[in-house]
């Protein structure tokens, strides 16, 4: 409530801006020239430090003078008009320490008044980040949009987003909010949204990106199943474990945590957590790399699998993996068969694929596209149709193809062909599909990377990664084992300001006609200290 | 003097081979895989108007590098009856080495479903000869022991069909490599028959040895002498293992993991040294030791899965070319094409040059055929280049034409949409290219 009286002012301020902001999203700037877009995802700007001035172990956006080198150096390269957009979890305001949100039904939220509560203990939290984004929006023609994401979902809330926006300090137009919960450019072209509502079941909401409920005359926002059943989970790991929301994928550094703590006590969360992790959207992350699409992709004999019941499940884990122990404990106590008696076809589907991605994956070490750790054993693959098997048939990538086609067939509308479309959410970057011709048909495939769209070479699908220091688990595992550390001294040990000083975003150069393909770009920090644009990191987690 | 040392080097490496000519190459790099050419009487200076052409001779695609014994040239070769189909027949055939006039073929089905059809053009193992054998291997795992004379199958296996074998993307493309009765096999078969060596008489195992939960790759198994011990080197994506070659009892193995299991280039070893090279693993560096057979780590070099990998090039990270140490430095061709200069110890970058290929693009590759203090260098370009490599730089001695590439390439380059990524073979005083429409001999007599 403290928080809440506080920005009271300030909110009526800044509706004024949201309003104007909201119906100029998509727009391009008054003098219709080409405008560069640039996209930052999951800065996670959280509570910041305790009062004894030590970080809270769940801040993760501890770089405000990275920030602001980073957005100089942004301003720098191109003074013709940016579009900075911020693409979701920028702000923390699923969880706090000083303002809960607790209502007589699980899937009750935050009120507006508390959502703003919380993005104000934010803003007090990072005044300088703010800063800093404020004089980027003030430079040029530049403008800076906040995309929502399921963590800062709230700023649809409409005081929430107007204190967002009145936060940059900056003439309104600048600064806007989302409000259809994803942008694209004026011309239809580039989509960019946060990515929560690709895949991921725990994460996505039902009605975005209106994720409201009533109750009592009251506006909530929803709390999502991954919000009622994980977030807790979560949150007392990294109340432990620093790095844990580090860790790309965004749920690898669960694995390492449930390694490092064991099983017990997981209890009923066992089944959602088992969901999630086995449907992580990670999982539909792998890319295409074989072939054009020549040969089908295998059939899978779901009544076989149907009638190895749980333990289908529990096979779909490699020995080594560190969710393993989790499926067994949840398969001697018979959860695994209520979660397998849940799936669809579909799923049973995207597990079969996924199968066979981890068996390629383990066996041809293909940690630069899967970052799945190479050196354990392979998995089985699921029984084949007769009509689909044959040798080294070794195809997995139609469930990932199957996400990204029906949700971009959903948000094309009536628009043009959507030609980029950029998401975060994983904290996990990849690059997008290279398209390159093949000599002898002197046609166009797509021979690197993936396309949803099967021989296309757009839409460009492309993960920005997040704008924080993040690790992958591989590169963990590799100073784990350059220690000597158990997975427990790991997560005990390493802190974000170990990770490499790598940040990445997503850049699409001003354009007139068509969108020049995006690229992935990271600023990074080299041996010496010295600061650049990049293609690659470059760095190691290093030792305090 | 210098040079002096090298043939004798040369001579007692080769000590243990078959009885061949002594000018003849036949199998993958030449006699004792060695990529090492020991005859006199080349030319220096190529003629302006290119080298003279013995003979040209219609063949399918493919990659296989052609061997030369006896007068024959083997080579092989798929064509795809069905453009838009996967199945394809693969050929082996031998070629009068004086007149090009084919000899015999023999020819067998197969299909390429699996590969990464871009590239599944054909075969991708270089023929192995031995007396009155001549032993070829499909993309997809068929290999066969025929007779040089008539092309006669005196044994054949099926990788796939016999040992279970998962074949990779690119396709099984380790040449057999004889070593006494023995015909040992990179197989990739299960269980444990990665390697795999055959009585090279019947076909009949002999023994299996590694595991297959791991891709076999795609680098050609070597045998050295080494801590006073014959060394069968199978270079795999997991590890590099040193097996008895009469047993495959494993004597030592270095984990070295290999991203996308690409390891094509060959392991180079010379005196205490061991070093391989791969685009996503780098470069590693062994010390063999010299009273047993063992080895350690000296140096490594960064890979594309490093997060060095970039920023870091004391390292080689070769696609396709298989390096060469010469004295205490490294030469070899980085995935980018660039000639790199290393330390032997170090693996300290002294220097690097585009000028062998022209330009730095994406899996570029070079083959070196040492000959005495410099170097024959096929490019993929389809380029031959005479040129020396020291500590103190690249010089071009001189560069011809040699064939036109026509193998596919996923990536545009200055000079044109294809590569030429065929080994060539040097035998009495000829080059013998292939690309993917014929196959050429042409003179490097330096007197006609």
């Amino acid at each position: 409530m403290r928080w809440g009286r506080s920005v009271a002012g300030l909110g009526r301020i800044g509706v004024v801006c949201l309003v104007v902001a909201v119906g100029s999203v998509g727009a391009q700037p008054g003098d219709g020239g080409p405008r560069r877009i640039v996209v930052l995802s999951d800065l996670h700007l959280g509570e910041g430090r305790d009062v004894d001035g030590a970080w809270f172990p769940h801040e993760d956006f501890r770089w405000a003078e990275d920030f602001d080198r980073f957005l100089t150096a942004l301003a720098a390269e191109d003074s013709r008009g940016t579009d900075l957009i911020l693409n979701g979890d920028t702000f923390e305001l699923a969880r706090s320490s000083e303002v809960a949100c607790d209502h007589a039904r699980p899937d009750l939220g935050c009120t507006e008044s508390e959502a703003l509560a919380r993005l104000e203990r934010v803003l007090q939290a990072h005044t300088s980040a703010m800063a800093s984004l404020g004089t980027f929006a003030r430079g040029g023609d530049n403008r800076v949009v906040m995309v929502p994401g399921e963590e800062d979902a709230a700023l649809l809330f409409p005081e929430v987003g107007a204190r967002a926006v009145a936060a940059f300090g900056v003439p309104a137009g600048r600064v806007m909010v989302a409000m259809a919960g994803l942008w694209r450019s004026a011309d239809g072209r580039v989509l960019v949204e946060h990515g929560h509502q690709l895949v991921s079941r725990a994460d996505r909401f039902d009605s975005w990106p209106l994720p409201f409920l009533e109750q009592g005359g009251q506006r909530h926002l929803r709390t999502t199943p991954g919000q009622q059943t994980l977030q807790p989970l979560v949150d007392a790991y990294e109340s432990r474990f620093a790095i844990v929301d580090n860790v790309a994928d965004e749920t690898a550094g669960l694995r390492f945590a449930l390694s490092a703590t064991g099983t017990d006590g997981i209890g009923d969360v066992a089944v959602p957590l088992l969901r999630e992790l086995l449907f992580r959207f990670s999982w539909q992350q792998f890319r295409m790399d074989l072939d054009r699409g020549d040969v089908e992709a295998p059939e899978w004999q779901l009544d076989e699998v149907r009638a190895d019941g749980a333990e289908f499940l529990l096979a779909t884990l490699p020995d080594d993996d560190r969710l393993r122990p989790l499926a067994t404990l949840a398969l001697d106590a018979g959860r695994l068969n209520v979660l397998m008696a849940t799936l669809s076809d579909d799923d049973l589907r995207a597990v079969c694929d996924h199968r066979a991605a981890v068996r390629r994956a383990r066996r041809r070490f293909e940690r630069i596209l899967s970052q799945l750790d190479p050196t354990g054993p392979p998995v089985t693959e699921c029984a084949r149709t007769p009509t689909s098997t044959g040798p080294a048939f070794e195809y997995f990538w139609q469930s990932r193809d199957q996400v990204f086609l029906r949700h971009l067939e959903q948000r094309r509308g009536q628009g043009p062909p959507i030609a980029v479309f950029v998401h975060g959410h994983t904290h996990l970057a990849d690059y997008r599909q290279g398209n390159f011709t093949r000599v002898e048909a002197g046609g166009t495939y797509v021979v690197d990377g993936f396309s949803p769209v099967r021989d296309a070479a757009t839409p460009v699908v492309l993960n920005g990664g997040a704008w924080q220091r993040t690790v992958t688990p591989v590169l963990l595992d590799r100073f784990a084992g350059e220690q000597g550390m158990s997975d427990r001294e790991l997560l005990e040990t390493v802190q974000p300001e170990q990770l490499p000083p790598c940040y990445s975003f997503v850049e699409i150069e001003a354009y007139p006609d068509l969108p020049a393909p995006p690229s992935l770009r990271y600023w990074r920090q080299d041996q010496d200290g010295e600061w650049m644009m990049a293609g690659g990191c470059g760095r190691r987690v290093t030792s305090p | 003097m210098k040079r002096a040392a090298f043939w004798v080097g040369v001579l007692c490496v080769c000590g243990s081979v078959q009885l061949l000519h002594a000018t003849d190459w036949p199998e993958w790099r030449g006699v004792g895989r060695l990529g090492v050419l020991t005859e006199t009487g080349l030319v220096d200076v190529f003629p302006e108007t290119g080298l003279p052409v013995a003979w040209r001779t219609p063949i399918h695609s493919g990659y296989s590098g052609a061997a030369v014994a006896d007068g024959r040239v083997f080579i092989t070769d798929a064509r795809r009856p069905d453009s838009r189909a996967t199945g394809v027949v693969e050929r082996a055939l031998a070629i009068d080495e004086q007149t090009g006039t084919v000899l015999w073929t023999h020819e067998w089905e197969t299909d390429y479903a699996g590969l990464q059809l871009v590239y599944a053009i054909g075969p991708r193992a270089t023929p192995t000869v031995d007396g009155d054998r001549v032993y070829v291997l499909g993309a997809m795992g068929n290999l066969f022991a025929l007779d040089v004379a008539d092309g006669r199958v005196l044994w054949q296996r099926d990788y796939a069909a016999d040992f279970n074998t998962a074949v990779p993307s690119w396709g099984m493309s380790g040449a057999p490599l004889v070593d006494g009765n023995r015909l040992i096999c990179l197989v990739g078969g299960e269980p444990d028959a990665k390697m795999m060596a055959f009585d090279k008489h019947t076909g009949e195992e002999i023994w299996r040895a590694l595991s297959s939960d791991w891709e076999p790759g795609y680098s050609q198994p070597i045998i050295i002498e080494a801590g006073g011990t014959r060394q069968l080197i199978a270079w795999h994506p997991r590890d590099i293992s040193s097996l008895n070659p009469e047993t495959g009892e494993i004597y030592w193995e270095v984990r070295h993991i290999v991203d996308m299991g690409i390891n094509p280039a060959t392991a180079v070893h010379s005196g205490r040294h061991l070093f391989v090279t791969s685009q996503y693993g780098g470069a590693r560096m062994l010390l063999l030791d010299q009273d047993s057979p063992d080895a350690r780590v000296l140096w490594e070099g960064v890979g594309e899965s490093d997060p060095e990998y970039g920023f870091d090039f004391n390292t080689l990270n070769s696609v396709i070319s298989t390096p060469v140490i010469d004295g205490n430095y490294v030469y070899g061709v980085d995935g980018h094409g660039v000639l790199r200069c290393l330390e032997l110890t170090t693996g300290r970058r002294v220097w690097e040059t585009e000028d062998l290929i022209g330009e730095s693009t994406n899996w570029a590759t070079a083959f070196f055929v040492r000959h005495g203090d410099r170097y024959f260098i096929n490019t993929d370009t389809g380029d031959l280049v005479i040129a020396e490599l020291s500590p103190e730089g690249y010089t071009e001695l001189s560069r011809t034409h040699v064939i036109e590439p026509t193998h596919p390439y996923v990536r545009r380059r200055r000079s044109g949409v294809a590569v030429n990524w065929s080994h060539p073979a040097y035998a009495n005083r000829h080059i013998v290219v292939r690309n993917d429409k014929e196959v050429v001999r042409l003179s490097l007599a330096m007197e006609p």
